[in-house]
């Protein structure tokens, strides 16, 4: 995602805080004031030091705390309603051993990572949130849905990413996208006839089932939320054609699947360190038990994933299969997403649960008896929605892992094949 | 902080259709654990050629949900073969998938269906014809009938859900329409038996170059409601585009009601809101969007009570399904029994997974 391909870039004058986020340091470099340098050893830990200070097989790093500031739409539906959002990433936190945000440039920035990847990341993790129903922005929020929206923002944030919000207001993007305009152009491109051949003709049904036949070739391996970063989109493109582009060529498919699967070996442990670390109410310690062993299940079956390009020895695999295998570890780091933010969700609910029941016993006033036996089953409920959720994720972990690895055999030419004789 | 997980999830469920030669037939879905099968099992008597194009269109508009899950199979069956050539069942299958997982939860009432598509890994360009839905209200009263959007316009005079693209079923526009379509619903009170919740949709369109300068009334149209009616929206929604500030003579704009045999204007709360959300002006709900309530004075963004909340409140708690909003008037009902009514209905809306919230006036806080 964030350019392992590139080409390094200049460091004479590193563009730290203005272009990119964070870079990779070789040998003499001048950085900007401000500037927090990180020496990575082999094994991922980090310790801030700086690149003078790297041994053999460290990996010397400089970042910008920042703050950065973006604005985007968060429902794909509503281009004229925004947030403007402007987070940093904050001093490190003496009580962790591992800082999230080390743990995010270590796993996802490479050789640099440019601010716009970082807003794309950001605004994409909160348009999933919350079209997953993770994070609530409903239409006239109220005040008390503000906070609730922005507490789990900032927790969101922090648990994905390792950054802090310093501030998020709702603007009017009014000014800088106009919606008439886009509905317009839809039209001048459903009236163009280059356009229109595309889409399949209701009167001629065998055309029609040949392309949708073609579309489930391509999508039924790709990953479920790529739908939404379509919808995500401010032009809906065709999927077909963005599949197809995405992963055409196997050097891609390669690049993407190397990427997801050193973003599952890292970031599994971490995930499930913090679940681990959960404060969960009596009578959930068999049910976390059980997700921390699926985990590390997963993480050992990523650990041992077989190549690629290798469907056994000294058989190569053919392309297609190598872009399906790609497309399911790209799906499987999706599912660890969700589960970075059901985690954030989980923090949350464990704090708050205390404060909850007090809170809720005091607002029902006329029912206080009632209102503390009331709170205890909402945030049971709560935690054991929260509970499916987290099987739904580690099932989907596991499904895709399984997937990736799995060989379909190709089947045998119908030209060879012999028609029994009764 | 609520949850997606659906609550009331049947076993199996059906959803009926109609064939092309006028039989109808009945989709059955039932859903148990995956244990490393396929997500999804279909079966037709007598053409697995046909249950195989089944499994493909669930699959493909499977694509359009943001909530995956891996750990369910569900199997789907047609009782009878549809002649060749025919795919009015296609919707059927697709919707009959949705309620067996619960993702989508349309209410007691049993479905009926009518609709095919060519882009259902988009949700979009479902279509059906208008005679095939109108059988289908006919034959089966009290069904809900939810066809595809017939090539002149949707089906008039009977009660169908006509809808081009799977978004609809909540209200939400089509990403990839040059009209931009929305709905809200708005609880119908009479008496208690025959409340229901009935829906308003609004539709903009770019105002043409020829038309700048015109008054905002004169490009709205209700072409179902008579002169009284139609003057009253035509104000509401103009004084409620002059409060939003950046919305006057930009847009042309459509507004159909489900049943227009009602009297009162508490449906103007909703029909503001489907507006906002018709013009991508408001956070768009996950399910749909439900309100209730009038303003004397619009171009403020006031919010003013309704009669009758309570039977209201009655109706929709009964109706929400998980991802629903629903908006309320905040001056409506004073002093304790506030506390206690508005207490137990929201607790039940949020078991159901929507969210409630009273307001005094439209927009951000």
């Amino acid at each position: 995602m964030f350019g392992f391909g590139k080409p390094r870039p200049a460091v004479r004058e590193a563009p730290l805080g203005t272009a990119l986020v964070a870079l990779r340091v070789y040998g003499d470099v001048h950085l900007p004031p401000g500037c927090v340098e990180l020496v990575f050893s082999a094994a991922g830990q980090a310790r801030r030091a700086p690149h003078s200070r790297a041994g053999k097989g460290e990996i010397a790093l400089a970042y910008h705390p920042g703050p950065y500031e973006t604005v985007f739409a968060p429902f794909a539906g509503a281009p004229e309603i925004g947030l403007r959002l402007r987070y940093l990433a904050d001093a490190a936190d003496p009580r962790v051993a591992q800082q999230r945000f080390d743990l995010f440039l270590f796993s996802e920035a490479g050789e640099a990572l440019p601010v716009d990847a970082l807003h794309q990341a950001t605004a994409a993790a909160v348009r999933d949130a919350l079209a997953q129903g993770t994070l609530e922005l409903p239409a006239c929020t109220t005040l008390d849905e503000w906070h609730g929206f922005r507490a789990g923002l900032n927790e969101l944030l922090y648990t994905r990413f390792g950054l802090t919000v310093d501030d998020c207001v709702p603007v009017d993007l009014g000014d800088v996208c106009d919606y008439a305009e886009q509905l317009r152009a839809r039209a001048a491109q459903a009236a163009d006839p280059a356009a229109a051949g595309k889409v399949g003709a209701h009167g001629e049904p065998a055309a029609a089932a040949a392309a949708a036949a073609a579309a489930a070739a391509t999508t039924t391996t790709a990953p479920p939320g790529a739908m939404d970063a379509v919808a995500a989109a401010p032009h809906p493109v065709p999927r077909e054609a963005d599949a197809s582009t995405a992963l055409a060529s196997p050097c891609d498919a390669a690049a993407t699947d190397a990427r997801a699967l050193r973003r599952l070996f890292l970031e599994l442990p971490a995930w499930s360190a913090g679940v681990r670390l959960l404060a969960l109410p009596s009578g959930m310690a068999a049910a976390r038990r059980d997700l921390l062993q699926r985990c590390a299940l997963a993480a050992l079956d990523v650990n041992t994933m077989p190549a690629l390009a290798w469907s056994a020895p000294n058989r190569p695999l053919a392309a297609a299969s190598q872009a399906r295998r790609a497309a399911h570890s790209a799906a499987a780091v999706q599912a660890l997403e969700q589960a970075w933010a059901l985690l954030a969700r989980w923090r949350l609910a464990t704090q708050g649960a205390a404060t909850a029941a007090t809170a809720g016993g005091a607002m029902q006033t006329a029912l206080s008896a009632q209102g503390g036996a009331t709170a205890t089953t909402a945030c049971a409920a709560v935690q054991a929605a929260l509970l499916d959720e987290a099987d739904r994720l580690m099932a989907n972990l596991t499904f895709h892992l399984a997937a990736r690895r799995a060989v379909e055999e190709e089947p045998a030419p119908t030209a060879s094949r012999k028609e029994p004789h009764l | 902080m609520t949850n997606a997980t659906p609550l009331r999830r049947p076993a199996s469920i059906e959803c009926r259709t109609v064939l092309a030669d006028g039989r109808l037939a009945v989709i059955t879905a039932s859903r148990r654990a995956r244990a490393n099968r396929a997500d999804v099992k279909c079966a037709v008597p007598g053409s697995p050629a046909l249950a195989t194009r089944m499994q493909q269109v669930v699959r493909l508009a499977r694509h359009t949900e943001a909530r995956f899950d891996s750990r369910e199979q569900v199997v789907l069956s047609l009782d009878r073969a549809p002649p060749d050539h025919d795919r009015g069942w296609e919707l059927a299958a697709v919707l009959a998938d949705r309620m067996v997982r619960g993702v989508w939860q349309p209410g007691p009432a049993p479905v009926a269906a009518h609709g095919w598509s060519d882009a259902w890994h988009q949700g979009t360009a479902v279509t059906g014809s208008g005679s095939a839905a109108a059988a289908l209200a006919r034959a089966l009263p009290g069904t809900l009938v939810i066809c595809g959007m017939a090539a002149g316009g949707a089906p008039a005079g009977t009660d169908v859900l006509a809808l081009r693209h799977l978004g609809a079923l909540t209200g939400h526009s089509d990403p990839s329409a040059a009209i931009s379509t929305a709905r809200a619903w708005f609880p119908l009170h009479s008496g208690g038996v025959h409340d229901s919740l009935a829906w308003v949709e609004v539709s903009v369109a770019p105002l043409p170059l020829a038309a700048q300068g015109w008054d905002e009334e004169e490009t709205i149209a209700v072409p179902e409601l008579n002169a009284t009616g139609q003057l009253a929206i035509r104000q509401a929604l103009a004084a409620a585009r002059h409060f939003d500030g950046r919305a006057l003579g930009r847009w042309r704009t459509v507004v159909r009601f489900s049943e227009t045999r009602f009297q009162g204007s508490s449906y103007e709360l909703a029909l503001v809101m489907a507006d906002r959300l018709a013009r991508g002006r408001e956070f768009v709900p996950r399910g749909r969007l439900i309100a209730t309530g009038c303003s004397g004075a619009w171009h403020a963004g006031r919010v003013d009570a309704v009669q009758e909340l309570g039977a209201k409140l009655a109706l929709i708690a009964l109706q929400a399904a998980p991802g629903d909003r629903i908006l309320l008037p905040e001056g409506n009902i004073s002093g304790e029994i506030a506390d206690t009514v508005i207490a137990d209905v929201n607790n039940a809306i949020r078991a159901r997974g929507a969210t409630m919230a009273r307001i005094a006036r439209i927009g951000m806080i």
